[in-house]
């Protein structure tokens, strides 16, 4: 820490937590594992932190017949306490198991978690260049051939990879997030939260995480080089409706070897409408490049990332027969 | 795993309760709310010339005492000595010295504020300018800028057939630079009163550092006292003087005050030392019999442009198994990185990695078993050939039995689990570990009229196990409880002891306790009052030459060869023998090591419960460096990338196998105590029979540390 004078604020209502935000350099505090981090680091220097966790609007695990709203100041540890949900939602319920430490899932916000900002060592370490924290120039990560990076990129400079794992399973499970500003509440994708890296335009917070109770089979995948408490380096999240021994509707997501967590539509449409067998799944998985500028990607990690795909719904296969 | 964990607090020793409790004083827990504190400004650009030192901005913090630069250390701090030069310094760089920037992280200047949120928001404000030049950090493919620091060529001897079939293989092997990242941090507190400076740090070897920073500030020896009473992990990490101790020492007598300074853990290989990576060519070759006629082994090992760190490995490798012919070489690179140091095995770790792998690969193209193909290359000084200190045979045959290695099938992925279908890999390899004499150690032991015993002497205990050994062989010799016993370590006003290094450390403060203890004891018998009796003891390793003892006396490093004059044997080792299992699922991309067996010859058992938890420990840490420990260096800024503990992997606890360790426990008359000495062995060549599991996995040879899951699986052929 340095000397820098910082406020605290600790709002009870939606209301002073929005107003608290409007302040210059005011940012919303979750469980503050990230954030506190990178103040640090000399990453983040805000203003104010603004605690919204006693907030209402912000807590709690509830249900309706359609779907679970989660707060978004619930921690991990909560809702994997959440027996129901983790019964439900399996994806939901692994990629917040195999994310962090215990101590770091007793204090991480989901919403904190959405939005977690890059890991990449370059981002974190002010003495470098960094075009997503520079908002511009070169990209330090591009330049050497030791920093993870991520495979799959878009038009984006940056290939920090999208190391946040519950982001990922959000998408395969089609949730969406309800964000609040004064103008009101607004529903969005999480795959369109996450599209463009970032803060939510227009200083919006995410007050609930909401997740469809539709009936699936799902499964959150990661690879890491230690049994606990590593980031991936390939991670997929897989969710699929199946009729009659036929997939009726499927959502295929990988995130850790990708820029964003990113649905891989070639694959989904080699599943699309045919029974989910071990063939399918490898035919399928051979799509797993199809269509993705994988420039920085090499063989190795080509095939790495093909097989974490297959890994994710041989996973879903074996629950849709269970 | 460990089955007799549990005792009663009644069972704590002094230093037990204390750590147990937080009681235990570590170098930061000293000095009071107004000493002034320290943070250290580093360079990370590329190395070059400092032109320019800004501190306006930094200066006009408030509670900014002084941003300290090469101007201002040039009268109050002279030269330092490095430790192969007869010093205590691990450089002989000095970063505040002069205006040269050696390496990307080095120490630039110092900032000295009354709080240490001013000093660090001061230290970031100030403005570095490096007139940089061309650097290199890594090893190169090329050779033309080595250094050749060892060599030894042994011709096979006339008469003996070279010709005849033979099987050869020639690899390279790489390991990678590793971070020591002991639990606690570089923290430190000078305080001058008067002439005389009290260091609080944590550290290796008191005494030496002492008389380091005396002579690096012009003052007596007797000038300087270093206390470091408990250590919070060491690995080598502390065992010498770094530069910033001597400037905080140096400032706290400009500015007469007490100066504290705490260093991050991200700026800890840069400030100290690390694991400097190697590039190593192994060649071997046996006769039709599995004799090994041939041994050829070149380590290349990265060092800093200021020093040549030594890694020596080599010499003590080859005596290991009995081989007529071998050459030898261990060649320096210099690159623009901090100086190297010493962390866990610091020469046997690389070399024995390429050399148990290369005999791994040799035992696979001769369709020999691994086990049997070192068994019949023991050396002379194992009994199994003739009679000796080394115990090998024994260690490998013990080791395959408690492992069940004969049920092992020899080609490559031909084990499966049956229930989770993962590629199951039996793989073996040796350790060793020269057994040092050791250096000079005094001790003092009281006993009050109550029976307490004290037992005081300057050597360190950082998790070895020192304090337990020393305590348990004091009350055997005074015959009372080792709870009644305090060991009082870790101050140069203690009576002498040397670096706390090399494996031997412990059974010279045993043996010098003892001989402590046994004067008490006799004094006992003819005591009338009830006076507290005191007597010193003193242990002088055989073997220390008349130049070792002077040197040990002012504080120079010391040491006692592994070989033990006059007994026909040229060496003693500790040795061992690793089993591992690994399970590979190609499926879902994972290695995990399963299952360790360690067997190992060490001498006496000084103390059981810590020998077995330093011999686990480095077993461990060995998987862990064969599968995940990098000090990933970016090769164009010379730059270690994510050196804290979030970027750089050790093994979690979810990644620990199955382990189960023996000791033969022979007694080594050569050796005092009989002992040999534990403390490095573990780690060396616990790598190499995770990487020889893997090939017996999967066929997929890893020659270059750490694993590459990704790799091993696609060169594999996928699922």
């Amino acid at each position: 820490m340095t000397m820098e004078s910082l406020a605290y604020e600790r709002p009870a209502t939606l209301a002073e937590t929005l107003e608290l935000l409007g302040r210059p350099g005011y940012t919303l505090l979750g469980g503050g594992t990230t954030l506190v981090d990178l103040m640090r680091l000399g990453v983040a220097r805000p203003a104010g932190l603004v605690d919204a966790r006693s907030v209402p609007e912000l807590g709690g695990v509830v249900s309706s017949p359609d779907e679970w709203s989660l707060g978004g100041a619930v921690t991990m540890a909560e809702v994997l306490r959440h027996q129901t949900v983790c019964r439900e939602l399996p994806a939901l319920a692994e990629s917040l198991a195999l994310a962090a430490s215990t101590q770091i899932r007793n204090m991480a916000t989901l919403a904190g978690n959405l939005m977690q900002a890059p890991r990449c060592v370059f981002f974190r370490d002010v003495r470098t260049p960094c075009h997503r924290r520079d908002g511009g120039g070169a990209c330090s990560a591009l330049a050497t051939d030791i920093a993870p990076r991520a495979l799959l990129v878009d038009d984006d400079p940056c290939v920090a990879p999208a190391l946040g794992d519950l982001g990922t399973a959000a998408v395969a499970l089609d949730a969406s997030v309800e964000t609040v500003a004064n103008g009101g509440t607004e529903r969005m994708s999480v795959e369109e939260l996450l599209r463009v890296p970032g803060p939510i335009p227009g200083n919006r917070l995410i007050t609930r995480l909401v997740v469809p109770r539709r009936s699936g089979f799902s499964a959150f995948v990661k690879r890491r080089d230690r049994r606990s408490f590593a980031f991936g380096s390939a991670s997929c999240a897989a969710w699929a409706a199946v009729e009659d021994g036929v997939v009726r509707e499927v959502r295929v997501v990988v995130g850790a070897q990708s820029t964003r967590p990113r649905r891989l539509v070639a694959v989904e449409r080699e599943v699309l409408g045919r029974a989910l067998t071990t063939r399918t799944i490898e035919s399928a998985a051979r799509h797993a490049l199809a269509g993705q500028d994988f420039r920085h990607g090499t063989d190795v990690e080509g095939e790495w990332h093909t097989a974490t795909v297959r890994q994710a719904l041989e996973c879903v296969r074996e629950r849709s027969r269970a | 795993m460990t089955k007799d964990v549990a005792t009663t607090t009644r069972d704590w020793s002094t230093t037990t309760r204390a750590k147990l409790t937080g009681a235990a004083v570590f170098g930061s827990d000293v000095g009071g709310g107004d000493d002034l504190h320290a943070v250290p400004v580093l360079h990370w650009g590329p190395p070059g010339t400092l032109r320019d030192v800004d501190a306006t901005a930094a200066l006009a913090v408030p509670g900014v005492r002084a941003v300290l630069t090469a101007e201002h250390f040039a009268d109050a701090v002279g030269a330092g000595t490095f430790l192969y030069d007869g010093g205590q310094f691990h450089s002989s760089f000095a970063p505040l010295g002069s205006r040269e920037v050696r390496f990307s992280g080095q120490l630039v200047a110092l900032v000295v504020a009354a709080s240490p949120e001013a000093a660090r928001s001061a230290a970031a404000l100030v403005d570095i300018d490096v007139a940089p030049r061309p650097s290199r950090a890594t090893i190169p493919v090329s050779t033309h800028e080595d250094a050749l620091i060892f060599e030894r060529v042994v011709d096979p001897p006339s008469g003996v057939s070279t010709s005849g079939q033979s099987t050869r293989v020639t690899s390279a092997y790489e390991t990678a630079p590793h971070f020591h990242h002991a639990l606690e941090p570089y923290a430190m507190r000078a305080e001058w009163v008067g002439e005389r400076l009290t260091v609080h740090h944590g550290s290796q070897w008191v005494v030496g550092e002492a008389h380091g920073i005396a002579q690096a500030l012009g003052v007596a020896p007797e000038c300087v006292r270093v206390v470091s009473a408990h250590v919070g992990g060491a690995f080598g990490s502390r065992a010498l003087l770094m530069w910033h101790v001597v400037y905080v020492a140096a400032a706290a007598k400009m500015l007469g005050h007490p100066v504290r300074l705490h260093v991050d853990r991200s700026v800890m290989a840069t400030l100290g030392s690390f694991r400097p990576a190697t590039r190593q060519d192994v060649e071997l070759e046996v006769g039709a019999n599995l004799e090994l006629r041939r041994y050829r082994h070149h380590v290349r090992v990265q060092t800093s442009r200021s020093d040549v760190v030594p890694l020596r490995g080599l010499e003590y490798a080859s005596e290991l198994y009995a081989c007529s012919s071998s050459e030898l070489r261990e060649s320096v690179v210099r690159c623009d990185v901090p100086t190297p140091g010493f962390m866990r095995a610091p020469g046997e770790y690389p070399v024995a990695f390429a050399l148990e792998s290369a005999l791994d690969e040799l035992a696979h193209e001769c369709g020999a078993d691994p086990v049997e193909l070192r068994l019949r290359n023991l050396s002379p000084c194992d009994p199994g050939r003739g009679g000796g200190p080394v115990h090998l045979g024994w260690c490998l045959e013990r080791g395959a039995e408690l492992f069940g290695w004969a049920g092992r099938p020899a080609p490559p992925s031909s084990m499966r689990d049956q229930e989770t279908g993962e590629l199951l890999g039996w793989g073996m390899a040796v350790a060793h570990y020269p057994a040092y004499g050791g250096g000079v150690t005094e001790c003092q032991v009281s006993m009050d009229r109550r029976g307490r015993v004290t037992v005081e002497l300057a050597a360190h205990d950082p998790g070895t196990g020192l304090t337990a050994a020393v305590a348990a062989a004091a009350a055997r010799e005074l015959e009372c409880s080792a709870v009644e016993v305090d060991v009082v370590l870790g101050d140069s006003d203690l009576p002498l002891s040397p670096m706390a290094a090399g494996s031997a450390s412990t059974r010279t403060a045993v043996a010098a306790a003892v001989d402590a203890a046994r004067k008490v004891r006799r004094m006992s018998a003819s005591r009338s009052d009830g006076s507290t009796l005191v007597a010193t003891g003193r242990h002088v390793p055989p073997g220390m030459t008349e130049a070792g003892l002077r040197d040990a006396a002012a504080g120079r490093f010391a040491q006692a060869s592994a070989a033990v004059a006059g007994e026909g044997s040229p060496l003693r080792l500790s040795v061992g023998a690793h089993f591992v299992e690994v399970a590979v699922d190609p499926g879902r991309g994972r290695i995990r090591v399963r299952r360790m067996v360690g067997v190992f010859d060490v001498g006496a058992v000084l103390e059981p419960r810590a020998l077995r938890s330093q011999l686990e420990g480095g077993m461990i840490w060995g998987a862990g460096h064969a599968l995940m420990e990098d000090a990933a260096l970016d090769p164009r800024s010379g730059r270690f990338l994510g050196s804290g503990l979030a970027d750089y992997h050790m093994m979690a606890q979810a990644d620990v196998p199955l382990l189960e360790v023996e000791v033969l426990g022979e007694t080594d008359p050569g050796r005092v105590c009989g002992s040999k000495g534990a403390g490095e062995l573990g780690v060396v060549g616990s790598s190499a029979a995770v990487t020889n599991a893997i090939h017996h996995a999967t066929g997929v040879r890893v020659r270059h540390l750490p694993v590459r899951p990704a790799a091993v699986i696609a060169a594999y052929g996928g699922v």
